[in-house]
């Protein structure tokens, strides 16, 4: 999944950022509102929000994201521990709620109960032969496993998550990378080339001049 | 633990009055004795003077030699509180006389003043006839009239006394009972104040005597409001000066986990389970600074609760998982240190227990640890009674002092039962 996390605290923040990439996420990292304004248009699958931050709140914002019609899942996670903090944080628009200290294993069990809503309750996602397991992070052509490079899986992961949408190529781009990487022009259509050839031609969908598309099963 | 019943205002000042009339009624007997008693005798001595001139004049009218014992017409019986005698000097004999009066002269010589018989049974006045200086008159007044006109009046003036004073108790304790009515209005506004809404603030005083009680409720109001105030900025400032970084430190600890080589990760798992117990010693003191605010009850279940909470090693089983009105936050606290506690002392395995009767709940959590000697627990049950926290107190660690904290929040109270094996904690509030 690729996650927009916003936590001042540098080191919990690193510490966030470096488990959740261990953990085969791609995760852009804001200390700041003013920095995450500038990337809040970036097709992330989650944010992770603190509610304090040095130039505001990270939940009245949250609520001014909503109003603007994003539908982003957002997680907020927050030292405030009241009945009535995590109220008003649900209330803004947070789908979820930890407060501080939690284990980020538990972080990303949440993360993948998002994933599921995303997709559905179903365990596996089946499309034809191909069955893909968001949670244990497996694939099967033909009930057959196949082994995937993480950059195929992000992008796989990426489609799967957006199953009947098309994802643009810089969308694409930036969901494998983050914001402060580099990739070669051609990379993404190498990686589909390559899930392709795993996978089944019929699998990854080409709109021509737009991007790709999983299909609906 | 039951409170004596305390004396009251009412019926102790009611008790005072009764006594004051009873010595009241006393006292003013002995007035009477003193004061009118004196009256009734110039009033009797003046009857009796009086009497005696009548009888004079009467008796000078007729002729010397005559002898009269008179009679008393119709009725023998007849009680003579008033009797004459016409004393002859020489033989000292009543010459004629009443008819109650003795046939022996009372007195045998005249007397110039009022003067009582010799056995006291008369009082004496005499009076010497001009024609007949041999003779004289006596009249005697019975004493005994004037012990019975000296009973009556104490007897009266004590019941009336004593009348008065039991109207005036009725009249007073009625009386008490009204004025104490706005003392009784203050004590239920003082039940619903709130210090920190100004607005709940008692406003009962009608007297004079409560204004100094609700100015020192007010202040005392202020007082607690700023405490409560100040503590609630320290335990949110604490709350986020304090998780935060602990968060970090976890979450560092998992990532270095991750990546440290296999020789390390021993050191670093025990790190991370410090830094686990750190953070939940951590929860439990900013809950206990949380648990003198009021509850915030709702209907949870203990299963629920204990979900998210990971116990490497204790096997938690709980029975009869019915839904239970707490607040979540901070029964959650003190379970997560009980069982923290549980498996500190070797415990394998906690039993939670939930009872309801009569509108209390009772969590029961019993495990199969180490246990605890009897001594041991005593000293536990005596501090956890009289709310002794301090280190002296054998109370060690902060979970039982917490989850005694969260129950005296609820309204109810902790207990330490004897178990043959293990320790055994029951958590007792009342159901809502």
């Amino acid at each position: 999944m690729r996650l927009l996390l916003l936590e001042d605290d540098i080191t919990l923040g690193e510490a966030l950022r470096d488990y959740l990439r261990s953990e085969g996420h791609l995760v852009d990292w804001c200390t700041t509102l003013a920095q995450a304004r500038a990337f809040i248009r970036e097709p992330y699958d989650a944010w992770l929000f603190d509610w304090n931050l040095p130039d505001g709140s990270g939940v009245d914002w949250l609520k001014s994201l909503r109003v603007k019609g994003l539908k982003v899942p957002a997680l907020v996670l927050t030292a405030r521990d009241l009945l009535g903090d995590r109220i008003q944080g649900l209330d803004s628009g947070a789908d979820d709620f930890m407060v501080k200290p939690f284990a980020p294993e538990e972080l990303c069990a949440r993360l993948r109960a998002i994933a599921r809503r995303l997709i559905g309750s179903a365990q596996r996602k089946t499309f034809g032969p191909v069955q893909v397991d968001l949670t244990a992070k497996a694939v099967w052509r033909d009930g057959q496993s196949v082994e995937l490079t993480a950059r195929e899986w992000t992008i796989l992961e990426a489609l799967v998550l957006r199953t009947g949408r098309i994802v643009s190529r810089d969308d694409l781009e930036a969901l494998v990378l983050g914001f402060d990487s580099e990739l070669a022009s051609n990379a993404i259509e190498v990686h589909i080339f390559k899930l392709r050839h795993k996978l089944g031609k019929a699998l990854i969908e080409t709109v021509r001049g737009l991007g790709y598309r999983m299909p609906a099963t | 633990m039951t409170v004596p019943p305390m004396p009251s205002i009412r019926r102790r000042l009611a008790a005072s009055l009764l006594w004051i009339s009873l010595l009241a009624s006393c006292l003013t007997g002995l007035m009477i004795w003193e004061v009118i008693g004196h009256e009734i005798d110039e009033q009797m001595d003046q009857k009796l003077t009086e009497s005696a001139e009548i009888i004079h004049n009467l008796l000078a009218t007729l002729p010397e030699n005559s002898h009269i014992i008179a009679k008393t017409p119709g009725d023998e019986e007849y009680e003579e509180h008033l009797i004459w005698q016409v004393v002859d000097t020489a033989s000292s004999r009543a010459l004629s006389r009443s008819h109650n009066a003795p046939e022996q002269a009372l007195q045998t010589s005249i007397s110039h003043e009022l003067t009582d018989s010799p056995d006291r049974h008369w009082r004496l006045i005499t009076i010497g006839f001009k024609k007949s200086p041999d003779r004289f008159l006596l009249v005697a007044q019975s004493t005994k009239e004037r012990d019975e006109a000296y009973s009556a009046a104490i007897l009266y003036a004590a019941l009336i006394s004593l009348l008065a004073g039991l109207v005036s108790v009725v009249l007073l304790t009625w009386q008490i009972r009204r004025e104490l009515e706005p003392l009784a209005r203050l004590s239920e506004q003082v039940k619903s104040y709130d210090p920190l809404r100004p607005e709940t603030l008692p406003r009962a005083a009608t007297r004079a005597e409560l204004q100094p009680i609700e100015q020192a409720i007010h202040e005392l109001g202020q007082r607690l409001a700023q405490r409560v105030i100040s503590e609630r900025a320290f335990t949110s400032h604490a709350a986020h000066a304090l998780r935060t970084p602990v968060a970090g430190i976890d979450a560092q600890l998992a990532i270095a986990l991750k990546e440290a080589p296999e020789a390390l990760r021993p050191r670093l798992i025990r790190a991370r389970q410090a830094a686990s117990r750190l953070s939940r010693v951590m929860q439990a003191l900013l809950a206990m600074f949380r648990s003198g605010i009021d509850p915030q009850r709702r209907t949870v279940r203990v299963a629920e609760l204990l979900t998210p909470l990971t116990f490497n090693e204790l096997k938690i089983d709980i029975s009869d998982d019915e839904p239970l009105s707490a607040d979540p936050d901070l029964l959650i606290a003190a379970l997560l240190n009980l069982l923290d506690n549980a498996q500190r002392h070797h415990a394998r395995k906690i039993k939670l227990e939930l009872t309801k009767n009569a509108g209390w709940t009772r969590l029961r959590l019993h495990d199969d640890g180490e246990g605890c000697p009897p001594e041991r627990l005593e000293q536990l049950r005596r501090a956890l009674t009289t709310q002794d926290y301090s280190t002296d107190s054998g109370l060690k660690g902060l979970g039982l002092i917490l989850a005694d904290l969260v129950m005296r929040a609820h309204g109810g109270h902790m207990e330490l039962p004897n178990v043959a094996q293990g320790f055994c904690v029951d958590l007792n509030w009342p159901c809502a």
